[in-house]
């Protein structure tokens, strides 16, 4: 429609006016004019088209619409912005941005539909792609599992123990923690296998995984169950140190004799002082260990005899 | 708003818009932009939505097309003007035509932006009956006393200007646009009337 057609268009209209023109001689001729009057409505047309109201005019209903009609098409504002919100604003504005991006050419419509948009964060005023809303859910959820997935792991690590999945993300989360977990396991291992060694009597055994393990609980943080571990082991120390007690005073008399347990006495003085005193000893009295006072007085008489064997256990604990 | 300089103005932008200078081209589209869209506004008035945008992309069209034919044009004695709104008054023409053709309906949407006050809802209203008051009232009119007030009292042309857009000598402009404004007159009283 541009081009050779309207300027086909346009002369044939223009070359057709003359015949629906109006002759001024021939207007007057035909019907007879008011000068005055036709003066009067020139320079009524005349304030018009220069934007001036005539006061004049003020009672005239036809001026009045006349005026209100050429404000209206003046200064209505030039597309792109929304004039109204009546029901189909939003199609309308969106074809105007259509209009003015395809004549984009034509200049300062197009500057001021683009001054009319609001102005990016970033200064530039054309939009940013975008993605549409289901590639954004996908992404949050990938986001949120791999979070989850994260601080779970995390936590998990935190309950795990040597042995465990994920005691290795324990060893890199948290290397002291892990050494001190992991000393704990060695020392009640150890201390097991001690106290199986304890029954099945093999002291030897038992006091060399005793040691391990006494080794193993320095490296035991107070936070991961240190002092009850301490208090195990201290209780096989002792359990062992009652085992051998009985007889460990045996061998001290035959390297140096000063021990101060007094039953190595008993055995040389009287053996026959004391079967005569024994009826009723009084374990204070009596120069038996006070470990095993019960058998004390069974053995008492025994023991004069039995003397030399018990030198055999030389250490105790 | 057309005088002889401006009009002599016209015909030198026009000849070095035809030479190929792209700045008088933009000066040109510059000078004949506002009365275009001026006029195809008061000829197409508010669309549907309570705008002007059919009239403004018509404006639009009609500076795309002057464009294209400004390498044809022939200065024959004939203005600039009057070629220009030649082309207008055809856009003009195609643009009734395909309204007619139109099947779209409007439907409702929350618009993108908040209205100015002096132009919201109410004023947009206001203005849209005012202008369909006149349009109605105009329609009543014969073409071209439609549109010699048309280009006298919207487009702002002088009663010469209007007279060689027109291809009308100024006295028969005069005598149109005082025949017109009568009729005017005359619809308008009769309307009042009616409505009382």
């Amino acid at each position: 429609m541009t081009g050779a057609d309207d300027i086909q268009r346009s002369n044939r209209r223009h070359g057709g006016a003359d015949a629906n023109s109006v002759s001024y001689n021939g207007a007057q001729n035909s019907d007879a004019v008011d000068e005055v009057a036709l003066l009067r409505d020139d320079v009524l047309l005349d304030a018009l088209a220069k934007g001036v109201f005539p006061a004049e005019y003020a009672d005239d209903p036809m001026v009045g619409a006349l005026w209100t009609w050429r404000e209206d098409v003046v200064h209505g504002p030039i597309e792109a912005a929304p004039l109204g919100a009546t029901a189909t604003t939003l199609a309308s504005t969106r074809r105007a941005t259509r209009v003015s991006g395809r004549t984009a050419h034509i200049g300062d419509s197009v500057a001021a539909d683009v001054a009319s948009r609001p102005e990016r964060r970033d200064g530039s005023r054309f939009r940013v792609p975008r993605f549409n809303i289901g590639r954004r859910l996908a992404i949050g959820f990938a986001g949120a599992t791999i979070g989850a997935l994260s601080l779970g792991s995390v936590a998990a690590a935190n309950s795990a123990h040597p042995g465990d999945l994920l005691w290795p993300l324990v060893r890199v989360v948290d290397g002291q923690r892990a050494q001190s977990l992991e000393a704990r396991e060695e020392a009640f291992d150890n201390l097991h296998q001690a106290q199986n060694a304890a029954e099945h009597n093999n002291p030897e055994s038992a006091r060399e995984h005793l040691e391990h393990a006494l080794g193993d609980a320095e490296k035991v943080r107070d936070k991961d169950g240190k002092a009850e571990l301490a208090q195990e082991l201290a209780k096989l120390k002792s359990q062992l140190a009652d085992s051998t007690d009985p007889k460990q005073p045996t061998p001290t008399p035959d390297d140096s004799g000063s021990p101060s347990p007094s039953p190595s006495p008993s055995p040389s003085p009287s053996p026959t002082e004391s079967p005569s005193e024994s009826p009723s000893p009084s374990p204070s009295d009596s120069p038996s260990p006070s470990a095993t006072p019960s058998e004390s007085p069974n053995q008492s008489p025994t023991s004069n005899s039995a003397a030399p064997p018990p030198s055999d256990t030389p250490s105790p604990l | 708003m057309y005088h002889e300089s401006s009009e002599l103005s016209m015909s030198t932008l026009v000849s070095r818009a035809i030479a190929g200078d792209q700045a008088a081209t933009g000066e040109l589209l510059g000078q004949i932009r506002p009365m275009v869209v001026r006029y195809c506004r008061a000829r197409l008035g508010r669309s549907g939505g309570g705008s002007f945008t059919t009239a403004d992309d018509v404006a639009q069209e009609v500076c795309v097309a002057v464009l294209g034919a400004l390498p044809r044009y022939q200065d024959t004695g004939r203005p600039f003007s009057a070629f220009v709104f030649g082309i207008s008054a055809h856009k003009v023409a195609d643009a009734h035509r395909s309204a007619t053709r139109n099947r779209m309906q409007p439907y409702e949407e929350v618009p993108d932006t908040v209205a100015p006050a002096d132009h919201g809802p109410e004023a947009a209203a206001l203005a849209w009956d005012s202008s369909r008051r006149v349009q109605t009232l105009l329609s009543a009119l014969p073409e071209r006393h439609r549109d010699v007030v048309m280009l006298r009292s919207v487009v702002g042309l002088s009663a010469e200007d209007t007279a060689q857009t027109l291809g009308m000598t100024a006295g028969a402009v005069r005598v149109t646009q005082h025949r017109a404004l009568s009729k005017l007159r005359q619809l308008l009283s009769t309307t009042a009337e009616v409505t009382a």
